[in-house]
């Protein structure tokens, strides 16, 4: 069996690239609403590992891809406005021994970009330029934590000049406070 | 674009393949190890070595390849020069050799028609100059004759669809490179040798 990765984020206009050599077209499906081209070759750096959200947690992956390529790197510049909140697809294709595909394009998880950062590093060989997309899991709620305590932030962020826990943090324990009025 | 001739510098060795990239699922307590490959069908290397570089003709003529390379940005097109190993004779006849028929992007078969004066026999190398990405080199995997023509199968998949008549290069394959490692060696004097290593340029064309 030979297998393939897919990236798709939905910038304007659309970033496709795959982690193999050349250009790879696949059929329409529920992703791409015509067949489309995905690019191959130095642009995809790597595809971490991921978990599938089943009663799961929302997670947070980097992509990394090339910084030099002149698609990835419109990601960057031209295209950055975009980039923040795009839906990204990550998809897996199979291939059989005559390297042609077999099925559809089984898109395994989606996620929502958020924050692009280029990075250029010394090395032995050279300069190395790459650009990490930071995306967080899709189709997730990101609330604040619930206003568990009876404390002046909690009730203060509920209803910002409501002062009746006020006096809280003044309480320690063994502190002993008189109720009624003041004498 | 500059040409890499093989044949310009005497290359005593030279060895060319498909190189990709695979994923490993692991050492199993069976001791049998599943690699998958990931690279969706791999891309051209291709190694020279031991070029004789013993006269002014040849190491000027390196000098001036190695410059015109740029550190391996500038893509070159190489000869991929083995005429031992091609369907061809030396001081043989012309021959003309063409695609019949299509065959879509990444496709690894197709049907060619050759007129070459040697058996197709599978191993020989073939290059088509696709309209966008310039001449790519393949590998004849498997032949079988289709009446007058040849059905083969090749590696890497195909980088652009090709049509009918498409003309396919067996006398002297090409395909777009660069430099892989950048200054490649090149030792001049009375027993100078020189050698490169060059793989296949797959950044998008244009």
């Amino acid at each position: 069996m030979r297998e393939s990765f897919l990236l798709r984020i939905n910038s304007s206009p659309v970033a496709r690239v795959w982690s193999g050599v050349g250009n790879l077209t696949i059929p329409a499906d529920s992703v791409e609403a015509s067949p489309a081209t995905y690019h191959g070759g130095g642009a995809m750096l790597n595809a971490p590992d991921f978990q599938q959200l089943i009663n799961g947690v929302a997670e947070r992956i980097e992509f990394q891809v090339s910084g030099v390529t002149a698609e990835m790197l419109a990601l960057a510049i031209e295209d950055a406005p975009s980039v923040k909140g795009a839906t990204v697809n990550l998809g897996r294709v199979e291939f059989d021994d005559n390297w042609q595909q077999v099925g559809s394009v089984e898109w395994e998880a989606v996620f929502r970009a958020d924050t692009l950062s280029v990075s250029s590093q010394e090395s032995e060989e050279g300069r190395t330029r790459t650009i990490t997309l930071s995306v967080g899991t899709d189709d997730t709620d990101r609330s604040h934590a619930p206003l568990a305590f009876f404390t002046d932030a909690d009730q203060r962020k509920r209803s910002s000049t409501d002062a009746i826990f006020d006096h809280v943090a003044a309480i320690n324990a063994g502190t002993s406070r008189r109720f009624g009025p003041k004498e | 674009m500059p040409t890499f001739d093989p044949s310009q510098f005497g290359i005593a060795t030279l060895d060319f393949r498909v190189a990709g990239s695979t994923v490993s699922g692991g050492r199993s307590l069976s001791g049998i190890e599943d690699p998958v490959r990931t690279d969706g069908g791999g891309f051209v290397v291709a190694d020279f070595g031991g070029g004789n570089m013993i006269d002014r003709t040849a190491n000027l003529a390196w000098r001036a390849l190695m410059a015109a390379s740029d550190n391996g940005v500038t893509s070159i097109d190489v000869l991929l020069l083995d005429r031992r190993h091609q369907p061809v004779r030396r001081h043989g006849p012309a021959f003309t050799s063409a695609v019949v028929g299509t065959a879509a992007l990444r496709a690894t078969a197709m049907t060619i028609s050759t007129n070459a004066p040697r058996k197709l026999r599978g191993g020989e190398w073939f290059s088509i100059n696709h309209a966008t990405w310039g001449s790519r080199a393949y590998q004849i995997a498997t032949v079988a004759p289709n009446g007058s023509n040849f059905d083969i199968t090749f590696r890497p998949p195909l980088r652009e669809a090709v049509t009918d008549g498409l003309a396919v290069e067996l006398n002297a394959p090409k395909c777009k490179m660069r430099l892989a490692s950048a200054p490649s060696s090149a030792i001049t004097g009375r027993l100078g040798t020189a050698a490169a290593t060059f793989i296949e340029d797959m950044r998008l064309p244009g």
